[in-house]
């Protein structure tokens, strides 16, 4: 028996904050490509110009996006192993194929982000030049738009196949994770290839998590637009936040409708369990989260002064998050509760250098704060 | 297990790929600020601009290289070797949760670094470039730290107290080499990219201050190995020089490769400043990612068969479970085998899959059915009894001689397609 570096009580805090704290970058490297894309689709017709100078700045910011999600994706993933370390390492083996194709996968999507924002005009000797030919070098560093232009379109629609094939991967490993009957003892050698498909969860997840992405990505371009619009940039800021707030409110809609699909799939004894269990309530508040967050929104969308209720919607989606994430970890729980080897042994506990990680962190919190303050005001993202 | 490559051999490539990743940003932006500086206070444009056009570059080896590769290394672990990644996860965890926070800091200060080029004013942008070299100089710390700690745990088996292993003896000369690999790398990078800038002021400042890092740190590099190699624990010692493994030839290797890298820098890039042609440096590069990789590979066979030395092996059997496998069984106490006693016709595949496959394939990459090729079973269990003691690079077999004769005669087998076929 390995020992274990909290109390499970702990371990288990942390695995829900980083939880959400991970969920808001992930969602925003999956849905602001495909804004980016409808955005710069509408705009290039000339009547909305707003929208691809919209297009624009969410393609310089999906850079920071990716690498925002991937980092801080590895928190909840570790937390996963020490946790539950057999079901989320034998049905990793399971589908490893899958999972080691993420590798590709991540350098499709991180590489034509920063593609795509690094496209620039002029075609100025680089310092890339000696690593890479010289038609990819110029053709990375030789052009920026306007908008992003059929170039970067098609960089955007590889981005956005990439990131979404992981959150497949991830979404598949997940659904396998809850099923112990498939990676368990009993599940044979692993080929490799061992995807849920007939998992009657896989595709309301598949769905519930792609909608989230795009709710909360339309939910930061509102912000954007409500930002924009109080710095006095009136045009662009409202076009701005009708589209956000016009993506925010018809993604959530469905994503409410997909959750109901959800909770109606889970295994019959794990349903009932849940909603005995403390987790009606949570499920309750969740929902009331949501149509708080939607309905401050479209005021926001038709108010003079909208900054204050997409404050408002804001709060209210923090809760909606943490209550999903509180959702999701009581069904995890439940569903492995009779797999005993996933029992934490308080008596191992081995705390090394908790304190210095909090140490670490507040500093690391500060300085990320100063580098916030001396750099914010206005500055080209790239 | 991945067929006919096996697992050991991904492990090693994006291992190797997210260690240069890693030299190379904590050397590369060690060296950014300190010119940085320079033309600060000099005033010189032509090197911020130089400056600013390279950072890019160094961006997107933090970004898209090193944290990909950092998400790569942990994934291919976790299906290659899920034995290990569940231990290393736990034992290790505050470890990893303080290198992930100087990774985060580190990225996010190159991405505003490289935004705020011309945006944000000269001293705050100064000090954010220093934010993400003291960051990337932490993480390689920390680094350091684990790799010292599973090459010598010290006291920590007896008392469980990470520190008492963390800092052992042969955490400075291990960091020494890892410094030395850093100020190396990232020197070497850089003077590829400025051998041919212009105008010739620009270059000569560039070559001669990418030449002194690479020259540091080729210099660092070997003194930190042999010092490493005087302190590591016999055993250690043992199995990277010791046998007739090529331990000793490509440590020799790495350290010549070292003097060699020093000796071209020294009477060429450093008193030639302004004529130092792009493919010289470029081979220099090369010949610096070759000493990293040496570097790398001697301290993974230095620690052979062990992750954590004395604690757990390569395969993820700790002693205590392998004395136990001996005395009862292996298959019996393995959860997740197929086969639960020796005679069972699968039993030799299953060893082979718990024992062997974490480095070995059956016929790909180390395929040991190539290896005991003609052997007959007698000889094969024979060897396979004294594994440990074949080249000091392997775990011992943990399970009683039934269990040992099954894999024998399992590797003595035709592979599946072959069999019945005389």
């Amino acid at each position: 028996m390995f020992p274990v570096p909290a109390a499970p009580g702990v371990l288990r805090a942390l695995e829900l904050a980083t939880a959400v704290v991970a969920t808001v970058p992930a969602s925003l490297a999956l849905g602001w490509p495909v804004l980016t894309l409808v955005a710069e689709a509408v705009g290039r017709g000339g009547a909305e110009i707003s929208l691809r100078r919209l297009a624009a700045w969410l393609a310089r910011r999906m850079p920071g996006a990716v690498v925002l999600a991937v980092g801080l994706a590895f928190p909840p993933f570790l937390l996963g192993i020490v946790l539950y370390g057999e079901a989320v390492l034998s049905a990793a083996v399971q589908m490893a194929w899958l999972w080691l194709a993420v590798i590709p996968l991540l350098f499709l999507g991180t590489g034509s982000a920063f593609w795509v924002a690094l496209r620039r005009r002029g075609a100025e000797p680089s310092t890339l030049r000696p690593f890479l030919p010289d038609v990819i070098e110029s053709y990375i560093l030789a052009f920026r738009r306007r908008g992003i232009e059929r170039a970067g379109a098609a960089l955007t629609v590889l981005c956005v196949g990439s990131l979404f094939a992981v959150g497949f991967v991830r979404v598949s490993h997940d659904v396998l994770v809850a099923r112990p009957d498939l990676w368990g003892p009993g599940a044979g050698v692993p080929d490799g290839l061992g995807l849920p498909l007939r998992d009657p969860q896989l595709l309301p997840q598949l769905l519930y998590s792609l909608l989230g992405a795009l709710a909360l990505s339309g939910f930061a371009v509102a912000w954007h637009g409500a930002d924009r619009e109080a710095a006095g940039e009136s045009a662009y800021g409202r076009s701005a936040l009708r589209f956000g707030v016009l993506w925010f409110a018809i993604s959530t809609g469905l994503e409410l409708l997909s959750a109901v699909w959800l909770v109606l799939s889970l295994p019959a004894p794990v349903g009932p369990a849940i909603l005995a269990g403390g987790g009606g309530s949570l499920l309750w508040t969740a929902l009331g989260a949501a149509v708080a967050a939607v309905l401050l929104t479209i005021v926001a969308a038709a108010a003079e002064e909208p900054r204050q209720y997409i404050l408002g919607a804001a709060v209210a989606l923090v809760v909606l998050l943490v209550a999903e994430a509180a959702v999701r970890q009581r069904i995890r729980d439940t569903v492995l509760a009779g797999v005993p080897e996933l029992a934490l042994h308080a008596g191992l506990l081995q705390p090394g250098f908790m304190t210095l990680f909090i140490a670490v962190a507040a500093l690391g919190g500060g300085i990320a704060g100063y580098m916030l303050w001396a750099t914010s005001g206005p500055r080209r993202a790239f | 297990m991945i067929p006919w490559l096996g697992n050991e051999f991904p492990r090693d490539i994006v291992g190797y790929l997210f260690a240069l990743a890693c030299y190379f940003t904590a050397g590369a932006s060690l060296l950014v600020v300190v010119l940085e500086h320079r033309a600060q206070r000099e005033g010189n444009q032509f090197l911020l601009t130089f400056l600013q056009d390279w950072s890019r570059f160094f961006l997107l080896m933090a970004t898209v290289l090193g944290l990909v590769l950092a998400a790569g290394a942990w994934l291919v672990a976790a299906v290659t070797e899920p034995a290990v990644v569940f231990p290393l996860a736990r034992i290790l965890f505050w470890v990893w949760g303080i290198l992930w926070v100087f990774a985060g800091l580190g990225l996010s200060a190159v991405l505003l670094h490289y935004s705020g080029w011309g945006a944000v004013a000269p001293g705050h942008h100064l000090v954010v470039g220093w934010v993400a070299a003291g960051s990337a100089w932490a993480c390689l710390f920390v680094v350091n730290g684990i790799l010292a700690f599973l090459l010598d745990p010290g006291s920590w088996l007896k008392t469980g107290r990470l520190l008492d292993g963390f800092f052992n003896a042969t955490f400075n000369p291990s960091l020494l080499v890892q410094v030395g690999l850093a100020l190396g790398i990232g020197g070497l990078f850089t003077l590829v990219a400025g051998a041919e800038s212009d105008p010739p002021r620009l270059r000569s400042i560039l070559v001669r201050t990418s030449a002194w890092f690479a020259l540091a740190g080729f210099t660092l590099m070997p003194v930190g190995e042999a010092w490493q190699a005087a302190v590591m624990p016999p055993a250690a010692r043992e199995a990277l020089f010791g046998g007739a493994g090529p331990g000793a030839g490509v440590f020799a290797a790495g350290i010549a490769l070292a003097v060699l890298i020093v000796a071209i820098l020294a009477t060429g890039p450093l008193v030639r400043t302004a004529v130092t042609p792009r493919p010289l440096a470029l081979l220099l590069l090369v010949l610096g990612l070759a000493a990293a990789g040496v570097s790398g590979w001697t301290r993974t066979a230095a620690r052979a068969p062990w992750v954590i030395a004395g604690y757990l092996q390569v395969n993820g059997i700790g002693p205590r479970e392998a004395r136990a496998a001996c005395e009862n069984g292996f298959l019996r106490r393995t959860r997740y085998a197929r086969a639960r006693v020796s005679s069972d016709p699968s039993a030799g595949e299953e060893l082979f899959r718990f024992q062997c496959a974490s480095c070995h394939t059956t016929t790909g990459v180390r395929g040991l059915r190539q290896i005991v090729r003609g052997w007959d079973v007698e000889t094969i269990d024979h060897q396979i009894g004294r594994l440990e003691k074949l080249r000091g690079l392997m775990p011992p077999f943990a399970g009683t001689e039934a269990e040992r004769r099954a894999l024998a005669r399992w590797l003595a087998s035709p592979p599946p397609g072959k069999r019945g076929k005389g």
